[in-house]
């Protein structure tokens, strides 16, 4: 049995929980929609490397040593990046920035990926970002879906609605989207406020026809072994703009994964995940800016247990 | 916090403006605010210290603000140009 601060909360609709020993997904599923089998293609071409071939991406340095060795400055005590004095300065973008934009964000495993609009309690607007991991499930921060400590008057809570656009494209949106306000968390965010807790779906009204990843609580050893990919829809970017960038993972806590992968607000909420022997597996879930590296929060036993119970 | 109005360059208010942190002295979320039709944002500052936010839209040059916030509330003025094909 769960208990908090992996408390699942949530905002409305029946809860259902149950433990598990499983600490994976089921398979990923690239979807019935178009674009599936050009897809299938381009990740044969990938030739196992853990990172996507994405036209114009590449590394600074651009070789295949540099995107497997972590960054040689000194990284912060694990702990100390997520909390207490001293604090390290927060820097998303690092050193050159090696982003590449998706081209075409309709096909798989893009469109397993979703750009967000939150509304928060007090109308305020943000952008973020998510991975679907279910046919009506997107895997997101849990600061995208409950705002805590803000500070403002009014603005804590649940957001009041999340606009889904999966394989959003700039102003089109390939699959159209989805308007949800059904939400879940765990305790240790809604309640407590931890970053080591910041995770969370949104359950969408219905089905997208657009795929999803598997997600996996992967072993110290198996996850520093791994090359953490991200896409999702930075604001530093052209408006609704998808873009990627990939590293190896740099550390790892019981409850949190860090990595020297270039974001900028607005992406909070993608899945950070593995891409190996073809099948795409989230790890981590983005969520925070660090000053050698960026952070999210771990997929370990008993999120995987979670995000089980709620994937739909 | 980072209380703040974006307005172009005839001094109008300029709504869905992407204001996020680039620079923090303290881990940040990684999402963007967007402006409300009247321009404005409110941007939690959870400690003392130095910020680095930008804001972002179509057809504007990108703006770069930091902001050193100590006890109180700070706020900032930010006048986008058009950008220049």
């Amino acid at each position: 049995m769960l208990e908090a601060p992996h408390m699942p909360d949530f905002s409305e609709g029946d809860l259902v929980t149950r433990d598990s020993d499983r600490p994976m997904s089921s398979p990923p599923s690239k979807g019935g929609a178009k674009g599936a089998a050009s897809l299938q293609v381009e990740a044969l071409r990938t030739g196992g490397k853990g990172l996507e071939d994405v036209e114009g991406y590449s590394r600074a340095a651009g070789t295949l040593s540099d995107l497997l060795t972590p960054p040689s400055v000194d990284l912060p005590d694990v702990g100390e990046a997520s909390f207490g004095p001293p604090r390290p300065q927060a820097e998303t973008v690092h050193g050159v920035d090696d982003r590449a934009q998706i081209g075409d964000p309709s096909v798989y495993p893009w469109r397993a990926q979703c750009s967000l609009s939150m509304t928060a309690a007090d109308g305020s607007g943000w952008i973020g970002s998510g991975t679907f991991i279910g046919p009506r499930t997107v895997l997101t921060a849990g600061h995208c879906l409950f705002v805590k400590n803000s500070g403002v008057p009014g603005r804590d809570g649940w957001m009041t609605s999340i606009q889904v656009m999966p394989g959003r494209n700039a102003a089109t949106l390939p699959y159209g989207s989805q308007t949800s306000s059904t939400f879940r968390s765990v305790t240790g965010w809604t309640v407590s406020g931890n970053q080591e807790f910041d995770y969370g779906v949104i359950i969408l009204p219905t089905s997208f026809d657009v795929g999803w990843l598997g997600y996996w609580g992967l072993s110290d050893a198996d996850l520093l072994a791994t090359t953490g990919n991200i896409a999702g829809y930075p604001g530093d970017k052209p408006a609704g703009s998808m873009w990627y960038a990939a590293r190896q993972i740099a550390a790892v806590s019981p409850l949190k994964v860090h990595y020297d992968i270039d974001t900028a607000g607005g992406q909070s909420g993608s899945g950070v995940y593995r891409f190996l022997n073809n099948e795409r597996h989230v790890v981590a879930v983005h969520a925070y800016g660090g000053a050698t590296t960026n952070s999210g929060t771990r997929l370990n036993g008993e999120v995987v247990t979670n995000l089980l119970a709620w994937t739909v | 916090m980072i209380v703040g109005v974006v307005r172009d360059e005839a001094a109008a208010p300029v709504k869905d403006v992407r204001v996020y942190f680039t620079h923090a002295p303290v881990a940040i979320p990684d999402v963007a605010a967007l402006t409300g039709a009247d321009g404005k944002f409110m941007l939690g500052a959870p400690v003392d210290g130095s910020y680095t936010i930008e804001c972002a839209a179509e057809g504007f040059d990108t703006v770069r603000r930091t902001v050193v916030i100590t006890e109180r509330d700070e706020e900032v003025e930010i006048n986008l140009a058009p950008r220049i094909p």
